[in-house]
């Protein structure tokens, strides 16, 4: 694996960042996430958004390092195999499938599938005229103790929406 | 397990802030929105690692 860049965490505005070699500043969040529990009506804790951004639109050449620091803080992020993480690419620019395959690469070549699963859901909202497409990925521990009810409900998210 | 609710229009809204929430944090990410936005929408950013 590319030696990953270091990666520090703004304790004010609550975020992780690292500078690439060209100069580039990504920074990763992650929301602490509520549709779980509001869709279930019950309590699930430790569902995180987690929303990856360079602070600038500058195009960057393929830089594999870039890859390795976010496995890398995806990775630690898992240490606690109570975690579980969203990721959602909405399609209002028409590229958000281009994301999302590009998340699925980077999943595949991770290294990390034999302990971390990855369930996958298109779903289509219907409301009223409109149809808003939503590619989203759950990512859960092996390990997880809540994994058959996160599962569960996530699964409902998308039949629920996909109901016309 | 509990039953879960099948409230199209709860789900919808759910998912719905799921997506604007991103929106936003991306913003904030690129320094055009503050924290305190994030605040004002409900938004809790986490420090899980």
């Amino acid at each position: 694996m590319p030696i990953p860049y270091n990666y520090y965490f703004n304790d004010h505005l609550q975020f992780y960042y690292f500078t690439t070699k060209n100069n580039i500043e990504y920074r990763v969040a992650f929301i602490l996430d509520e549709t779980f529990t509001a869709v279930s009506g019950f309590e699930i804790n430790n569902i995180f958004q987690i929303v990856i951004e360079k602070v600038n639109d500058t195009l960057e050449k393929l830089d594999v390092q870039v890859s390795a620091t976010i496995q890398t803080i995806i990775a630690r992020f898992f240490i606690n195999s109570q975690n579980s993480m969203i990721y959602v690419c909405d399609d209002k620019d028409k590229k958000g499938i281009k994301r999302f395959n590009v998340f699925n690469r980077w999943y595949k070549k991770s290294g990390l599938i034999s302990e971390i699963k990855k369930k996958d859901n298109i779903i289509k909202c219907y409301s009223g005229d409109e149809v808003l497409i939503i590619y989203s990925s759950l990512l859960y521990h092996q390990n997880n103790k809540n994994k058959e009810t996160i599962i569960e409900v996530y699964n409902t998210i998308q039949e629920i929406l996909n109901e016309k | 397990m509990k039953k879960i609710t099948r409230n199209k229009q709860q789900v919808l809204d759910s998912v719905t802030k799921m997506v604007s929430d991103k929106n936003t944090v991306q913003m904030f990410l690129k320094g055009k929105t503050s924290i305190d936005t994030l605040k004002q929408k409900g938004i809790t950013l986490a420090n899980p690692l």
